[in-house]
């Protein structure tokens, strides 16, 4: 154990996941750098970082990374970070490493959301296509928990029901394509690949403020999550309001993972695989929410500079690179647990 | 004197009563065996006495006050509780198992404190767990992991502890390990210990109070001597039965009159 203190205040935590909490965020600064300063038009590392934080260094530099690099890179950062932490709470709160916002139809209904929101309000603000998101994935989220419900939450009939409201949200969102006009259809369908490109320092802060309002909710109830996972009598014979605890943490889930569609459309698959490296390399018994945040951040922000470096004509969208890179570990862990492992 | 105790209590799962209206009282200081035929409502009262079900009538009473008005933190550090079958996290050791014991001591941004390291090394010792602390609990034998569990109730600190059936799933030799553990921790450590168990040998051995349910409702509470007779035996669990002296305790020893040959 090790013991981080702030005055009387302060977190217990291993060893082990405090060290790799660590070499996290230097390997994150370290692509941080990278991204920033490398690309088409090659700006040395110093004058980057310079720009990066507004510090002018002339014109090339101040807009390719000011304005086009650093606002990319904090993106994947954050949206990462919101995606690893939504997928960490649903795979823990349902006690299956399957579940995550975007295989269980929860990103799907969010697309559903933006995109009835742009088709009938129209391109305005990112926070009214981020509302819209969010009603979309509350709307889907209530209702898997009402078919799958039997007396309380049954895991795998919440996942089928997720992979079916997947497949009706989708429907729905390529009804209203169809409907809008042929220019708004076209960005719309852009944005519904998942990517991080062309994104601004608008988006940087609706990410940061919706990660700074409920990161700290999310962390508040770590301990009643990480109880939960112990069954629901244990918890609440431990103290653990269940009820209250859960539908808070399973809400917190579902906003960031709206939020996270919202600013870079659904990117699959970082959800589900940060969690699970973060169990891998903490080596933790049970949820780790800050290293599956911090994997995540540095899984999209990794994923989009490979992307880029994709000898391909039109730029990869990072959404498409991390489905095609995701698919074979989901297929894995089909296979796993077909072959009777933990499911 | 009972700090644990129910009122005309009504219990059931959605509207539909298990337990019909049982005053029930827990005594201090000693183990009260709950028995009865499966499905008579004996894990219900259970559940009930720790505020894990409400109950649709009458009220459970810890310290005199009804349990459903004392916060859920408050109740979990005077009263424990091990479920049937709690899951363990994968990859869990033990040390880590019994340190969520403490959960209900614990506050957000309070880090871990001296009187939790000693409350889960006194929890290690108790249960003769300390030299395999380390070792990962999916990995224990079955009676190894029922241990780290009671270990891991033991470090709540509760005065009361309460157990649902702590020797099902084990072989009979870890089954007396384990009574013999509870016998342990009521003996030196004065805990209250309220456990359902199937075996009546156990419960007669064991137990100062038995609490003999059917039907949901209490068939009879008191003594082994005076709960196991042959006419409550026939009534309860509706058993033949022979109740003899136990050459071992001179506790009653219930001999079940079935079986090929068996005088009926």
């Amino acid at each position: 154990m090790r013991i981080l203190r702030i005055g009387p205040l302060g977190i217990s935590t291993h060893r082990r996941t405090f060290a790799v909490g660590l070499v996290m965020l230097v390997a994150l600064g370290a692509l941080m750098v990278f991204a920033l300063s490398h690309g088409q038009s090659s700006i040395t590392v110093l004058e980057s970082l310079k720009a990066a934080v507004g510090i002018p260094v002339g014109a090339p530099a101040d807009f390719i990374v000011g304005q086009v690099r650093a606002p990319r890179a904090l993106t994947a950062v954050l949206v990462g970070a919101m995606l690893g932490l939504s997928g960490a709470i649903l795979q823990s709160l349902t006690r299956n490493p399957l579940a995550s916002p975007d295989f269980i139809g929860i990103s799907a209904g969010a697309g559903t959301g933006a995109v009835l929101t742009l088709w009938l309000i129209g391109a305005g603000s990112l926070w009214v296509t981020a509302a819209g998101a969010a009603a979309g994935a509350l709307a889907t989220a209530g209702l898997i928990l009402l078919l799958s419900w039997r007396h309380g939450i049954v895991p795998l009939r919440m996942i089928l029901a997720g992979i079916g409201m997947g497949f009706v949200a989708n429907a729905a969102t390529q009804y209203a394509l169809t409907r809008m006009d042929m220019h708004e259809a076209g960005n719309a369908l852009g944005w519904l690949v998942g990517s991080v490109t062309g994104r601004t320092w608008t988006h940087v802060s609706v990410a940061a403020i919706c990660l700074a309002v409920l990161l700290p909710v999310v962390l508040w109830n770590a301990r009643s999550l990480r109880t939960m996972e112990m069954g629901d009598d244990t918890a609440r014979a431990l103290g653990i309001a269940v009820g209250p605890a859960r539908m808070v943490l399973a809400l917190c889930s579902v906003l960031l993972a709206a939020a996270s569609v919202a600013i870079t459309g659904p990117i699959g698959f970082i959800a589900l695989v940060a969690p699970a490296i973060a169990l891998r390399l903490t080596r933790n018994a049970g949820v780790t929410l800050i290293p599956s945040a911090l994997i995540g951040a540095l899984l999209l922000l990794a994923a989009d500079q490979v992307a880029q470096l994709m000898p391909t004509t039109v730029q990869l969208p990072v959404g498409v690179f991390t489905a095609a890179v995701g698919a074979p570990y989901l297929l894995w862990l089909v296979w796993r647990a077909s072959r009777g492992g933990p499911a | 004197m009972t700090r644990l105790q129910t009122r005309k209590a009504v219990i059931g799962y959605g509207g539909t009563p298990i337990v019909h209206g049982v005053d029930v009282e827990v005594p201090d200081g000693r183990i009260t065996a709950i028995v009865g035929p499966n499905g008579c409502g004996k894990s219900t009262l259970l559940r009930a006495l720790v505020r894990l079900l409400p109950t649709s009538q009458g009220n459970v009473l810890l310290d005199g006050e009804d349990i459903h008005r004392i916060p859920t933190r408050e109740v979990a550090r005077r009263v424990g509780l091990l479920p049937q079958s709690p899951i363990a996290p994968a990859g869990i050791t033990v040390k880590e198992l019994v340190a969520r014991g403490r959960t209900p001591h614990q506050k957000v941004l309070r880090p871990w404190s001296a009187t939790d390291e000693m409350a889960v090394t006194s929890a290690l010792h108790s249960t003769q767990l300390t030299s395999i602390q380390d070792a990962v609990v999916d990995e224990l034998s079955g009676g190894q992991r029922q241990r780290a569990w009671i270990a891991m109730t033991l470090a709540q600190d509760t005065p009361l502890m309460l157990l649902d059936e702590p020797t099902t799933y084990l072989d009979i030799a870890h089954q007396y390990d384990v009574m013999d553990l509870l016998h342990h921790l009521n003996t030196r450590q004065e805990r209250t210990i309220v456990m359902v168990v199937h075996d009546l040998q156990q419960a007669a051995r064991y137990a100062h109070h038995v609490i003999a349910m059917r039907d949901g409702v209490v068939a009879a509470a008191g003594t082994p001597r005076e709960v196991f007779t042959e006419e409550l035996i026939r009534e309860v669990f509706a058993l033949e039965a022979r109740v003899l002296e136990d050459p071992v305790t001179g506790t009653p020893l219930v001999v079940p009159a079935h079986g090929p040959g068996g005088a009926r």
